[in-house]
């Protein structure tokens, strides 16, 4: 009845199985453990009858009986050890499965690229991480040693039930197949339903999340009350579904129950008239009746499971579509793994457009020597920050290309490039810890004597020393997410040290001096002026001080035409 | 069932009081599962004492009735179907009815206590909260709260069946009863707590963690975090998994103990009745029906065990929620709000503020005037306080000292709503919303037309931006309006603090990142939206000084008489 099952695997499907290929053994294992319980448990029913039909047809007594009534104890003792045994390997298999692919998500949507991700929203990429393979578990815990036990327990009962009564033999089998039948059936449309029901569930934390993050720009605008409404709207929606859903799998289960209970029951009234013509032994009968609700129960269970089965490859089919996307071109990156330790840039002709939006840069060409301080100006919206991120190759170019100590920078290797690279951004982040742990990203465990003389001096030049005097825990004062809790200057000078403590030779910089009051716009202006010479700076600016100091000076063009 | 100890008495007061509009259903679904569950044990044992009377007779050649047993089988056979669906369609709807209600009032409990009284909550956390947490909570209904009452109320029934036999039978089972019902889900609930708590709070940081990997992506990549912070979710999800085998492990040992709590009571009754049917106490086929009934009784208690250990995940789950919405708001809302005016004069004094835990002052001593249609500038140092200032304005802090009014009423007389209704804050980190920019723009009016918002796009000079996208209003911003530049997203911020239309307008370094023809372009096109308003220009550059009628200076939390000289600063 399996095979019924094992039918039309969908893409979801094959691809957890695959992934059940690696814990086979245990899945293997656990499998047997649950047969063999189930063995124990006919044997056990076996005893059962025949120490009643002794009792109530021999007129044997409980000190005739000794070795069978001492022998059921120790054969239900014998049973919960495996049925313990054999939960723990099923959630060993899940557990494994599931921490990888966890993992290989994550990886993957490391190995897409912020550029990739730019416009998708953490809490429905969260969701996928966190939750969607949370949401494999059951499939891998419950429904495969269960399909099973629902394969090999009913026939366990058949073999013993049919030499016994065929008549009882023939309505268990032919009953059986039915429910699968009917799971199948009702489980193609509730599929359907699920797979919505995670797409769902999916927007909604994307929904979510975003409320969350930008509650405080809600109240500005005295909006909580709206977005509480469209909250209420949108759980409402979902409870829908999901009662939609549990409608179909409830329904799934009313037909498995009214299948086996009838057939029990039918069962049942069948043997009593057997019973009653004396063409069947009380043992016999007895034992058949305890039998068939065992029969059943796999079947039940897979039916109660075959619900994580839908949710599990609802899930799979998201997670699959994720780990399907491409990394783009600046991911793919080239061979070379260059070290240099001075870095000339040159643009030729690179042109960038998103999509098929207007064209953000045109046809830009000019070369920044090693050791040069160059500013991109130009009027907001002019593709400063995209050429930033251009140099960065955390963004391909649409058009032209970019040469570095003469190497086109589509064919070095991703990873090598950056370790030359420092970049500031304009909306930097900063990650809920440390002031120092902020400045040090890659750092595990505590900073060494030089990193800490590498600190110290570079927050002297930039002015964040003052910033730590300010602070409760100077280094060790901890930020909240977003570098709530820091002024918008001090945000700006713990991201500008973060740029300037890795030794770098290229330095790309996105208006370091905003949020800045004049003192400490002068204090950054001439950091700035100590490290061009030694690095290379691309600062994109707009703020004339900064622009005096340039050697370099990029135009970007007027496209969206600021007035 | 076992009470949860006296530390949990909140969560627990909380859940059961959460309910309240739901009790009928979910009692009635109760119901629903107790008859299900008697009406198999019914089934089963009337069907092992039909079989043993049928043969009996059979035996003897006596006669016997076998037409209402057997239609008794039948009918039980049904009504266990319908009870079965019946319960579950209740007790589903009614409870995620409930999280749906909690979900919203979680919402609007929480708009409150931003910004000031969240402290370093990490949004991510939160959005664990109001997602994960509140869905776990469906398990204390459907699967600790009402399968405990429906077990207790079908071991009664099956108590007073089996007194009717032998007392000592019926003490034995029921001990064996509560041994599985009882004694095994305290357990359970005991040993199953720190991993249940551990696995919420595991599951959270996750999120938190995966959410900084891919929002801080760049930045990690830039700096080579990457692989450290692979190796923190790694950590985390190791530790939610370590957790989860604890309580896997508790779960697959109840499982088989409640297992062989069911086969000794069925053994309890061939020990205890094999001597009462050879005395002749009892009629033969009762032994095969109690066997049977032992058997088939610990259908109701047998998921009793393995879901108590989930208390401790929902606990945790339920404080979380009732960290949120029982936390007092850093501002207290005047029980009788004062009706607010079209008045839009502005007056502090002797404003003192010092942020709740700090010891330094913020602001000190601040006095201002600023009539109705007055523009006033307040320049200042970075941490100098502005930014404050401006939150107290807009009542998203408490303040210590001091009086502010606002068309003679005193802020905090009045609602909060009210006081925010009269302000637009173009503020100095603009937010957007992962939507389009239609959608980001009508945050200032709802009800805005689409001529509407590109009138104010225009005044903020991003129409022409907008009509060059080729989606136009509909173009998607991104996460954090990603997909625009620094300057355009500022701009979007302008324009829809225009579109609010309020009678003050709170100006935050407006024109951070614009550069200088943006810049004073923009002055230009405000200078009408300021006519008739009361402005208030914070700012640590002299541009759009020139616009106010008088600029005071905020130097080390202390403002300054106004017209202080320009190149001071």
């Amino acid at each position: 009845m399996t095979k019924l099952l094992q039918q039309l695997p969908s893409a979801p499907e094959k691809w957890l199985r695959a992934a059940a290929r690696q814990v086979q053994g245990l899945l293997l294992v656990a499998v047997s453990l649950g047969f063999v319980a189930g063995i124990v448990l006919i044997v056990q029913a076996g005893i059962l009858a025949w120490v009643v039909h002794e009792v109530l047809f021999e007129g044997r007594r409980l000190a005739d009986l000794l070795v069978p009534i001492i022998a059921l104890p120790g054969l239900m003792l014998l049973r919960a050890g495996l049925v313990w045994g054999g939960e723990q390997l099923g959630f060993q298999a899940a557990a494994q499965v599931k921490s990888r692919i966890r993992m290989q998500l994550y990886d993957h949507l490391q190995a897409l690229g912020p550029d990739r991700l730019r416009a998708r929203s953490s809490g429905d990429l969260a969701h996928y991480v966190a939750d969607g393979a949370e949401g494999l578990e059951a499939y891998y815990s419950r429904y495969l040693p269960q399909a099973a036990a629902a394969a090999l327990i009913p026939l366990a009962v058949l073999a013993f039930v049919f030499p016994l009564d065929l008549v009882s033999g023939l309505i268990l089998l032919f009953t059986a197949p039915f429910i699968p039948l009917f799971m199948i059936l009702i489980g193609k449309r509730a599929e359907r339903i699920n797979q919505r029901q995670w797409r769902r569930l999916a927007s909604l934390s994307a929904r979510f999340l975003d409320s969350l993050q930008g509650l405080t720009t809600l109240k500005l605008f005295n909006a909580t009350r709206r977005e509480a409404e469209i909250i209420a709207r949108i759980t409402d929606n979902y409870r829908e579904t999901t009662v939609s859903v549990l409608r179909v799998a409830f329904l799934s289960a009313l037909v498995l129950e009214f299948l086996s209970t009838v057939s029990v029951a039918v069962v049942a009234v069948i043997i009593g008239f057997k019973l009653l013509s004396g063409t069947m032994l009380f043992q016999t009968g007895f034992f058949i009746l305890l039998l068939a609700p065992e029969f059943y129960l796999p079947l039940r269970s897979l039916g109660t499971h075959y619900h994580s089965r839908l949710s599990a490859m609802a899930a799979a089919e998201g997670l699959l579509a994720l780990l399907a996307e491409q990394p783009g071109p600046e991911k793919q990156g080239g061979r070379l793994r260059p070290e240099w330790s001075s870095v000339r840039l040159e643009l030729e002709a690179v042109s960038f457009r998103h999509g098929d939006g207007p064209m953000v840069l045109h046809q830009v060409s000019r070369s920044i020597p090693a050791g040069s301080f160059a500013v991109l100006a130009g009027p907001s919206g002019a593709g400063k920050t995209t050429l930033l991120r251009i140099l960065l190759g955390t963004v391909a170019p649409s058009g032209g290309r970019v040469l570095v100590n003469n190497a086109d920078l589509a064919e070095v290797d991703q990873d090598a490039w950056l370790r030359h690279v420092s970049w500031m951004p304009q909306n930097p982040f900063i990650l809920p810890g440390t002031i120092w742990e902020n400045i040090l990203l890659n750092l595990s465990g505590e900073p060494s004597a030089d990193d800490w003389k590498k600190l110290d001096a570079m927050a002297t030049l930039t002015g964040l020393d003052e910033d730590l005097a300010a602070l409760p825990d100077g280094w060790w004062s901890l930020v909240e997410e977003g570098g709530g809790g820091l002024s918008g200057g001090q945000r700006q000078r713990l991201t500008l040290n973060r740029a300037l403590c890795k030794p770098a030779p290229v330095l790309l910089l996105d208006e370091p001096t905003a949020h800045l009051d004049e003192g400490g716009k002068a204090t950054v202006l001439a950091a700035l002026r100590t490290m061009a010479g030694e690095r290379t700076l691309v600062v994109a600016s707009h703020d004339e001080q900064v622009r005096n100091l340039a050697d370099v000076v990029l135009e970007l063009g007027t496209l969206e035409g600021s007035s | 069932m076992n009470g949860p100890g006296a530390g949990n008495a909140r969560e627990f007061r909380m859940l059961l009081s959460m309910a309240r509009a739901k009790w009928p259903w979910l009692l009635l679904g109760m119901a629903c599962s107790v008859v299900t569950v008697l009406a198999n044990m019914a089934l089963l044992t009337v069907a092992a004492w039909f079989l043993a009377s049928m043969a009996l007779a059979g035996a003897s050649g006596t006669l016997f009735n076998y037409f209402l047993p057997a239609a008794t089988i039948r009918s039980l056979a049904i009504v266990r179907t319908i009870g079965r669906y019946a319960e579950r369609l209740l007790t589903h709807d009614a409870t995620l009815r409930l999280l749906a209600d909690l979900r919203v009032r979680f919402f609007e409990r929480l708009a409150p206590l931003v910004p000031a009284g969240l402290g370093k909550m990490h949004s991510a956390d939160l959005f664990s909260r109001l997602r994960a947490d509140i869905d776990l909570l469906d398990n204390f209904y459907l699967r600790l709260l009402l399968p405990a009452g429906a077990a207790i109320c079908v071991a009664a029934c099956g108590f007073v069946f089996l007194l009717a036999f032998d007392l000592g039978l019926a003490l034995g089972v029921a001990g064996l009863w509560l041994s599985a019902g009882a004694l095994l889900p305290w357990i359970c609930l005991r040993l199953g707590d720190e991993p249940g708590a551990g696995q919420v709070r595991a599951a959270s940081r996750m999120r938190c963690l995966v959410v900084d990997g891919l929002r801080g992506m760049e930045e990690l990549m830039v700096y080579g975090g990457q692989a450290r912070h692979r190796a923190l979710v790694q950590e985390e999800n190791d530790r939610l998994i370590g957790h989860q085998r604890r309580s896997a492990r508790l779960e697959s040992f109840a499982q088989g103990a409640v297992g062989l709590a069911s086969g000794l009571a069925m053994w309890l009754v061939l020990v205890i009745g094999m001597p009462l049917i050879a005395d002749g106490a009892w009629s033969p086929a009762s032994l095969p029906m109690l066997a049977v009934l032992a058997l088939v009784s610990f259908e109701a208690i047998q998921p009793l065990p393995g879901a108590w250990r989930m208390w401790g995940q929902i606990r945790v789950a339920a404080a979380r929620i009732l960290d949120i919405t029982e936390a007092r708001p850093p501002v207290r809302e005047p029980v009788d709000p004062a009706i607010m005016g079209r008045e839009s004069d502005l007056e502090i004094r002797n404003l003192a503020f010092t942020y709740p835990g700090r010891t330094e002052t913020v602001l000190r001593n601040v006095h201002l005037r600023l009539p109705q249609g007055r523009r006033a500038g307040i320049v200042g140092a970075a941490g100098s306080g502005k930014t404050t200032l401006q939150q107290i304005l807009l009542r998203f802090w408490e303040y210590d000292q001091g009086e502010i009014f606002l068309g003679g009423r005193e802020l905090r007389t009045c609602a909060g709503e009210d006081v925010r209704a009269r302000m637009a804050v173009v503020s100095q980190h603009v937010f957007l919303f992962n939507a389009s920019i239609a959608d980001n723009l009508r945050l200032g009016n709802p009800r805005a037309s689409d001529a509407q918002l590109l009138e104010a796009a225009r005044t903020a000079r991003l129409e022409e931006f907008i009509v060059s996208l080729p989606e136009g209003l509909q173009s998607q911003v991104g996460q954090f309006g990603a997909r625009l530049s620094g300057g355009q997203a500022r701009r979007l911020s302008v324009a829809r603090a225009l579109l609010k239309d309020a009678p003050i307008l709170i100006l935050d370094e407006p024109t951070e990142g614009l550069d200088a023809a943006t810049e004073s372009a923009f002055w230009q096109a405000l200078e009408p939206v300021m006519r008739g308003r009361t402005v208030l220009l914070i700012t640590h550059r002299p541009a759009g000084l020139e616009y106010m009628d008088v600029v005071h200076r905020l130097d080390q939390g202390e403002l300054l008489p106004a017209g202080a000289p320009l190149h001071h600063l």
